[in-house]
């Protein structure tokens, strides 16, 4: 017996039981496409943080501290100054707190931009781009000039297709002069790090901005081994120059912090694959079951293909054919929902269309077919060990 | 010797209250080429023997050697190999997969056999053509009279020319020019070298073959061969 005859003769006989066949693939079905769904939406996710991570760039600490009270000394240029004599270890420093402070170019208004403090090494500290112009540099800050660095989104806004370098715009009411522009990371959105503009971090002052006795700083170092040194080293400065008492302070790396998320998504990734995996066997006692009344409704069908010569193995292929023709359809079928539904979640949570790889489908695939196989067996030996005779004499 | 069975008893539901002795102490030969009809009355275990000989059941006491080797002895593979090549097996009751085309029912021994498809198309045509049913190849049983289905099971068992042939009661649902011509097709397979093994409960048409075996409650009571004026009468008579 060719397995393509009795894959066909499978077909035939669950397209005639329709419905039976429906309700027997339906634990496949919602196992594969909750499988497919999830899978999908935690790789999604996955990749979200990765870009982020990545935009950001790598070998990042970031820094914070704060005090309680009042009147206590401020040590941001300490902190400045201290990472200046780690440049063994340090390649830059940056202040990655944001003001919101409204700025206006002739008659326009933006009233949405983070303006940002930065330092001469803001760029590599946050990941940041030049599309034009120039950075803000050493004599920018030494002297305090009154110079800024657009996002994407402001010299969008503000000039369209003209030249924002030269030009002057107003943060809170002082005149600033475009030197460059950044590249845009997040298609010009308003929402995101393209709506940015930083100035020299000395004009602090002259825009009224105070952050108090606190800090958040992004440190960029060297490589890994650099990190791992300056942050300990940083920790315990930081640890010496704050008040002991009414203080808080954190040095970390968003390599531990990818870590640690990877750690909760793998966590997340195992609660699914175990809801699954019930699902899946639940299914697949629903195979065994529908195989086991198919074996009992053709017992006299099984006594006559015995009687003129099948033999053992030809009676199992073909309820073993049968039993993953089912689960094979079921997977399928809860492949494209899983499909469609990560489209649609994706689409709503990213901004983007995450299709289930390909890897992930072929494996969904294969389990539903070994499924079958597997919770098939039963039956199919069971109806292969009859007396010719006695399956005939079934009615 | 083809057929050989020394001392053969089938008991059903051995032990219970319900027990049946449908086969007592048998014991019988037949050789290579004969063509034998077992007669006798409805229950007297003719079908229970058939199945016996035919490797689809086993005996619950005695021996069976088909052509000198047990039968209990045959592992599972090979019996299905026998019951595929060896035997052609014509059923009371007709037997054909509802699911199926006459034609497929014809083809299904063939097919696994392992036979390829060109071999198998002109077997089932023929065989099907045969039995007059060269314009019913498509249909399924339930589009079929019972004569017809009984026909469409006879081509199956002959399809493939195997060396023994068993029928049982393979007349019982046609009409007698029908069932003549049943009995016409029987005697040519053994004219042409077939083991033909006949079950009826005519004796008229048990006269057709070489020998009467005749079974009452599980016994065999007589043993005869038919005289050839006898067989002769009979075959060339208006009813066959
Ligand atoms: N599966 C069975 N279980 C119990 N009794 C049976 C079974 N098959 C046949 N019998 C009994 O065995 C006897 C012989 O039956 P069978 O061989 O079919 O007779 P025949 O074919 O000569 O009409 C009958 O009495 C019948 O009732
Ligand atoms: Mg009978």
């Amino acid at each position: 017996m060719t397995i393509f005859r009795t894959t066909k003769m499978a077909f035939k006989s669950i397209l005639h039981n329709k419905m039976r066949s429906i309700l027997t693939m339906l634990g496949i079905i919602i196992g594969v496409w909750s499988v497919i769904t999830l899978v999908s939406v935690i790789q999604g996710v996955q990749r979200q943080t990765m870009e982020a991570y990545s935009r950001m760039g790598s070998n990042i600490i970031n820094a914070y501290w704060g005090t309680y009270g009042s009147g206590e000394k401020d040590i941001t240029d300490d902190f400045f100054d201290e990472c200046a004599s780690l440049k063994k270890y340090i390649l830059g420093v940056t202040s990655t707190n944001s003001s919101n402070i409204t700025a206006k170019y002739k008659s326009k208004t933006l009233s949405r931009s983070r303006v940002y403090m930065a330092s001469d090494t803001f760029d590599i500290c946050m990941g940041t781009n030049l599309a034009s112009g120039r950075s803000i540099g050493y004599a920018d800050i030494k002297n305090k000039v009154k110079v800024c660095v657009l996002g994407s989104y402001p010299a969008k806004e503000f000039f369209g297709l003209e030249n924002p370098i030269g030009k002057q715009i107003r943060l809170g009411g002082v005149y600033y002069t475009v030197i460059g522009v950044y590249e845009s990371q997040y298609n010009n959105s308003e929402w995101s790090t393209d709506n940015i503009i930083a100035v020299p971090r000395t004009c602090q002052r002259s825009l009224g901005v105070s952050n108090g006795n606190n800090g958040d700083f992004n440190i960029k170092c060297k490589d890994k081994e650099s990190l791992d040194m300056a942050m300990f080293l940083l920790n315990t400065w930081l640890t010496q120059h704050l008040p002991q008492n009414n203080s808080y302070h954190s040095v970390y790396s968003n390599q531990q912090w990818q870590e640690q998320e990877q750690e909760a998504l793998d966590m997340f990734t195992l609660v699914v694959a175990g809801i699954a995996g019930i699902s899946l066997l639940v299914g697949g006692i629903g195979i065994m079951n529908i195989m086991l009344v198919s074996v009992a409704e053709r017992t006299r069908e099984i006594g006559i293909r015995l009687s003129i010569g099948a033999k053992r193995k030809d009676i199992i292929t073909q309820f073993l054919i049968e039993a993953s023709v089912i689960s094979a359809c079921g997977g399928v079928i809860g492949i494209v929902l899983g499909a469609v539904t990560s489209a649609m979640l994706s689409s709503a949570f990213f901004q983007a269309v995450y299709l289930p790889s390909v890897f992930i489908i072929i494996l969904a695939f294969a389990f539903s077919v070994a499924l079958g196989v597997f919770f098939g067996f039963y039956p199919a030996n069971k109806a292969s060990k009859m007396q010719p005779v006695d399956a005939l004499r079934n009615n | 010797m083809l057929i050989d069975i020394r001392r053969v008893s089938k008991i059903y539901n051995e032990g219970k209250e319900s027990e049946v002795r449908a086969l007592d102490d048998v014991s019988l030969r037949i050789d290579y080429g004969e063509c034998t009809t077992i007669l006798g009355h409805s229950g007297s275990g003719k079908s229970t023997l058939m199945n016996i000989l035919g490797c689809l059941d086993i005996p619950t006491y005695g021996d069976y050697y088909l052509a000198g080797e047990a039968v209990s002895e045959i592992p599972p593979s090979k019996l299905s190999s026998i019951r595929n090549r060896q035997i052609g097996f014509i059923f009371q009751g007709f037997n054909l997969i509802p699911g199926l085309t006459a034609y497929e029912n014809v083809e299904l021994p063939l097919i696994y056999r392992g036979m390829p498809r060109g071999e198998r198309h002109d077997l089932c045509v023929q065989s099907l053509a045969e039995v007059g049913l060269e314009k019913r190849m498509d249909h399924r049983p339930t589009e079929l009279s019972g004569g017809q289905q009984q026909r469409v099971a006879i081509a199956r068992a002959l399809a493939a020319k195997p060396p023994i042939i068993m029928a049982d009661e393979p007349t019982g649902n046609l009409d007698s020019k029908a069932g003549a011509d049943i009995m016409k097709k029987l005697i040519s397979m053994n004219d042409n070298g077939s083991t033909v093994i006949l079950i009826t409960h005519d004796l008229h048409l048990a006269k057709a073959a070489k020998r009467i075996i005749t079974i009452s409650d599980g016994k065999i009571i007589s043993d005869e061969p038919v005289s050839e004026d006898e067989r002769r009468a009979v075959l060339e008579g208006d009813a066959v």
